[in-house]
């Protein structure tokens, strides 16, 4: 029996799971050089791994790539967006934590970053509710081990402890929704099932449509706990404080792209964008309001940079909501109405979460190399007046605040120009009517939010840079944790000014979702013509 | 050549900045050195653009561009083809780096690169720490400044408008009074509230002229956005109201219109002298230039349903700042709050919406900028010697410094209308507008006028009080250990001697701006008014053609007062 599935379309996951593995044996050595070596491995694998995904997608048929439905995997484009910026933020990821490693563990951290990127390389290609299932759980569950790996203090152990059995609850409730899912359609395989859920969801009053709604409202619940959204958003600031800066960088970025790639897949089968007042729309609306104001609103109160960056993150995971209400089709008048950047609300939001991914992790690097008498950096009292003693680190933390404040022209105003501009687009051409009026309501919450946000952000950047310091910050010497956050300032520093690439990566990644939103609709169409006559 | 030199007007700061940043320690003396050199090109190109404009207004009518750069800076969309420079776009969204400039924004550039170099070489005794970072912001701000007057893009503007909120806040935060750190806050946060509302007002205005245009590429091309189809089938009237709230929420912080206006005398009292000089003197204008260039053309309806709001906001400014300077005991605080009470003469010609009114009001920006940004940097100076602006501790200098006195009075006569000075006619010109507007009406002009009665008042009280009068000098002062004389040093004269000679010139010339400005507005601005406006045409005023019949009359009365 011929497997369903290539092998050598796996290659990527592959080479990664084996460096992780290595990378474990290597731990254990007791010559110092081999452990030494560890990092080196962990960035071979992921250069490797970025060539085979370049050259899988230049040539899709040598490889074998299976485009049908049924084999769990489907390589559309968006695999490829998440591969490929899974695999390079990787890189950077490891250079940030380069001597994570090394301190107290034996290999354990690389090889659990390694693990926890094959999963977010399996949740672009998933096709089918197991695989997805298996895939968030495999990014999620290396991360609860980052968390405590090397922490001594309580605090780090009660942090580990909380987001383990909090992740645990919202992967049952994303299980449970999943089982509904599976129930109403006869099938796991997400493709097949759209065009099950979306009957059902058509036919109010009936019973596959009150398991159906279910269905969705659990699977995105429990999914809302890895972008950290509201209501699921109380263990960020415990965790990201707990955890070391460099984790906690990690954990601004894998979780968050795995999670909205998944709830991409979810809300397509919902289908609030191919028309019908689904709960989804409703569900997606009053989240993101919810997260862009409770997180913002909680980041005003802070002082550590740490929680105030955790509940940054919480707003943030909001703006990104804008960006998958509006969906792939935002702006779709009759014909040639379409609207590109400003159009593809779900281009932008992948978009976002790639930059949100590497400002965050810039601006934990960069508390993650400072100390204070020794202790880590965590406090605006700990960073003010950084900028007389560290002026190139001062100048970095402050370009990820401007960005993530979503200043023109840094790379997160680009972002908020499309997630925003995309609701507006879909605001005069949604199917539903009542839906139009919601999402201008929805775009101009947002921009006050983002308004919002800037008095904490500059309080960040009034600490750098307009304050003194009896006991100022040092910088440790660690040139590979140096370089990456130098990588991430490099990084959107090209993106401020050529962020064409990326925008346009995020937008072909959403085209084949384009096309399967316009065939569910067009199908949808027929059978309630059908039923009409 | 023309476009070389525009695109050297943004940059070439820009550059000079990272470089005097990059400088080692010990060549710390180099710094402002070359802002004052780069300062300098500055003023020199800006003054090389001028005499292309009369060329290009023959050539290509009022809407003419002299320097334009359009090339693509982002473009997204399907059937984007990379060896076709042109290529034709679909379903996507483009950013011009468009600049040009044309004759309403060049007299604003032209002044940019007049007080750069003066606002340079005032702080070359006051700062004397941090140095180098001070004037890569200042030359950072410059880019900022120039950028936003040249962009022909609105997307580019208002990266531009956005990007001068953060030099300006470091120089204020850093380098500032005692209350430098809330003052820089305060600044920033009130600005930028404001303008993301405005940035989804623009957001919405591109994708519905897109609609309009039936094409799916957004583009937000200043002439396209500004020459909607208005009514049935284009922007609707209840649209172009909401546009214009959205407008009004981040020009009318900048400008700053009454009662928004809280952080502008904070800001300016903490802010260092050059700081104070360009927020006063270019800054400010970014508010009514943002009504201008946008709210008037884009949302003309909009802009005529909210011009008699607009005009009690601006008239409540004018008589608010003039009581509010009279209690003041910090003369730079009484500076600043006359700018509160100028601008909002600025925006009353604007919305009497007569083309004599618009003119008046690009003529007020210019001259307000010339004389309060003079009037800062005398301020600057006697702080520089006496350490206080307080009105109670100083008082009689004009004997100890005769040539600054000078100055002084000049500015004050200039700040407060005298005739044959620069204010004269651009407040004239206002109140004449007021008067006869008839979407404003003669009241407005009448409450306008007692402003420049005010302004009169407090403007000479205060005068008399620092220049004359017995001689109060605080114990240990003057301080001269920066190298400063008694009197101004020959820097702080050459500094203030090329405004004392544009007050005059623009005081009996005002046809050096006028004459290219007029068709220009007339052809931008106006039609576009004039379109949404119902009953007779405009009424046939003319700034200083034939002389207008009721409105001359009230005018050489209060002057007198």
């Amino acid at each position: 029996m011929a497997l369903p599935i290539s092998l050598a379309t796996v290659l990527p996951e592959l080479i990664l799971v084996a460096a992780g593995c290595a990378v474990l044996l290597m731990g254990q050595a007791t010559r110092e050089s081999w452990r030494r070596l560890m990092p080196w491995v962990a960035l071979a694998s992921l250069a490797a791994a970025i060539g085979v995904v370049l050259s899988q997608a230049r040539s899709p048929d040598a490889w074998g790539h299976p485009r049908d439905a049924g084999s769990g995997l489907t390589y559309a484009s968006i695999a490829f967006f998440v591969r490929m910026s899974a695999l390079e933020l990787g890189i950077v990821l490891t250079l940030v934590n380069w001597s994570q490693a090394r301190r107290s563990e034996r290999g354990e951290f690389l090889s659990m970053m390694l693990f926890s990127l094959t999963g977010l390389l399996l949740v672009g290609p998933a096709d089918n509710l197991l695989i997805l299932f298996l895939a968030l759980e495999l990014v999620s569950i290396p991360t609860y081990i980052m968390v405590v790996l090397g922490r001594t203090r309580p605090a780090g152990l009660e942090a580990g402890t909380k987001y383990f059995f909090l992740g645990a609850l919202a992967a049952a409730v994303m299980a449970y929704g999943f089982s509904f899912l599976y129930g109403v359609s006869g099938t796991a395989s997400l493709s097949s099932m759209v065009a099950g859920v979306t009957r059902a969801l058509q036919q109010p009053g009936t019973l596959e449509c009150g398991l159906a709604t279910i269905g969705v409202v659990l699977s995105l619940g429990g999914l809302l706990f890895k972008i950290a959204a509201v209501p699921l958003h109380f263990y960020v600031a415990d965790v990201y404080q707990g955890a070391a800066s460099p984790v906690a960088g990690l954990l601004g970025f894998v979780p968050k792209l795995a999670g909205l790639v998944a709830i991409l897949k979810i809300v397509l089968i919902a289908g609030p964008w191919g028309g019908g007042g689904t709960p989804a729309f409703w569900l997606l609306w009053i989240i993101a309001v919810a997260s862009m104001t409770v997180g913002n609103v909680l980041a005003l109160r802070q002082t550590n940079v740490k929680r105030l960056l955790a509940y940054s993150g919480v707003a943030h995971a909001g703006y990104m909501l804008v960006g998958v209400l509006a969906g792939p089709l935002a702006g779709q008048g009759d014909g040639d109405g379409r609207f590109g950047l400003m159009g593809d609300g779900v281009g932008a939001a992948l978009y976002y979460v790639v930059i949100y991914g590497i400002a965050n992790l810039g601006a934990f690097a960069v508390l993650g190399l400072l100390r204070v008498r020794d202790e880590p950096c965590e406090t605006l009292r700990d960073v003010a007046g950084l900028l007389r003693r560290q002026p190139g680190l001062a100048l970095l933390l402050v370009l990820t605040m401007f960005t993530l404040m979503g200043l023109p022209p840094t790379p997160g105003f680009w972002g908020k120009l499309g997630l925003f501009g995309s609701a507006l687009a879909a605001s005069g051409t949604t199917p539903v009517p009542g839906h139009g009026l919601w999402l201008i309501a929805l775009v101009i919450i947002a921009v006050l939010n983002s308004a919002l946000a800037a008095a904490y952000y500059l309080r960040v950047i009034a600490a750098v840079l307009l304050y003194e310091n009896e006991h100022p910050a040092h910088a440790v010497r660690n040139e590979a944790q140096q370089i990456g956050a130098m990588l991430c300032g490099f990084l959107l520093l090209i993106f401020m000014f050529l962020p064409g690439g990326l925008i346009r990566a995020g937008r072909e990644a959403t085209s084949e979702l384009a096309q399967q939103v316009e065939t569910t609709t067009a199908a949808l169409h027929d059978t309630s013509d059908r039923s009409t006559q | 050549m023309a476009a070389l030199a525009l695109n050297l007007l943004i940059f070439l700061p820009l550059v000079a900045a990272v470089v005097v940043w990059a400088l080692p320690e010990r060549r710390e003396a180099l710094a402002p050195r070359i802002a004052l050199a780069v300062g300098l090109v500055i003023l020199v190109l800006a003054g090389l653009l001028w005499p292309a404009l009369p060329a290009a207004l023959d050539r290509d009518g009022p809407g003419a561009l002299i320097g334009q750069t359009n090339v693509r800076w982002i473009a997204v969309g399907e059937r984007w083809d990379l060896s076709d420079a042109a290529g034709v776009l679909h379903n996507g969204f483009v950013l011009r780096y468009h600049v040009g400039l044309d004759a309403i924004s060049l007299p604003l550039v032209a002044l940019t690169g007049l007080l750069v170099p003066l606002s340079v070489a005032c702080s070359f005794t006051g700062i004397r720490t941090r140095v180098r970072e001070y004037y890569a912001w200042l030359l950072a701000l410059t880019t900022g400044m120039i950028g936003v007057f040249a962009a022909r893009d609105v997307l580019l503007f208002y990266i531009f408008f956005e990007f001068t909120l953060v030099p300006l806040y470091f120089l204020i935060g850093i380098w500032g009074g005692p209350e430098r750190r809330y003052a820089a806050n305060k600044f920033f946060l009130y600005t930028f509230v404001g303008s993301v509302i405005t940035f989804a007002g623009l957001m919405y205005l591109g994708l519905r002229a897109a609609q309009i245009h039936g094409t799916s590429v957004i583009d937000f091309d200043l002439v396209r956005l500004s020459s909607l189809l208005l009514g049935p089938g284009g922007l609707s009237a209840r649209e172009q109201s909401l546009l214009f709230v959205a407008f009004f929420c981040g020009f009318a912080i900048k400008v700053p219109l009454f009662p928004l206006h809280t952080w502008l005398p904070l800001a300016h009292t903490e802010a260092p002298t050059a700081g104070s000089v360009l927020l006063a003197g270019v800054l400010l204008k970014l508010g009514t230039y943002g009504f201008l260039r946008f709210a008037l053309p884009m949302v003309p309806e909009g802009a005529l349903a909210w011009a008699a709001p607009m005009g009690v906001l601006a008239v409540a400014g004018i008589i608010w700042g003039a009581l509010c300077c009279w209690v003041q005991s910090d003369v730079k605080k009484l500076v600043a709050y006359s700018s509160v009470s100028h601008l909002g003469f600025c925006m009353l010609g604007m919305f009497s919406l007569l083309p004599i009114g618009l003119s008046g009001s690009v003529l007020y920006m210019v001259n307000h900028g010339l004389s309060t940004g003079a009037l800062f940097l005398v301020v600057g100076m006697i702080y520089e010697r006496y350490h206080t602006r307080n009105l109670d501790q100083i008082g009689g200098l004009a004997r100890q410094m005769p040539i600054l006195a000078f100055f002084f009075v000049l500015f004050v006569l200039s700040s407060i209308g005298l005739p044959g000075l620069n204010g004269f006619v651009s407040e004239f010109t206002v109140l004449l507008a007021a008067f006869n507007s008839d979407v404003l009406g003669r009241w407005y002009g009448v409450l306008g006028a007692t402003g420049i009665l005010l302004g009169a008042v407090y403007m000479l009280y205060a005068t008399g009080k620092v220049l004359f009068g017995p001689l109060k000098e605080p114990a240990g002062t003057p301080d001269l250990s920066a190298g400063l004389t008694r009197d101004l040093t020959p820097r702080e004269a050459a500094i203030l001697v090329p405004i004392a000679v544009l007050v005059v010139v623009l005081g009996v010339y005002p046809r050096l701006i006028t004459d290219t400005l007029d068709p220009a507005l007339q052809g931008q601005v106006l039609q576009r008014v004039q379109v949404a406006r119902p009953g007779p045409p405009l009424a046939a005023l003319t700034p200083f053609g034939e002389t207008p019949v009721g409105g001359t009359a009230v005018e050489p009365g209060k002057e007198g007062g």
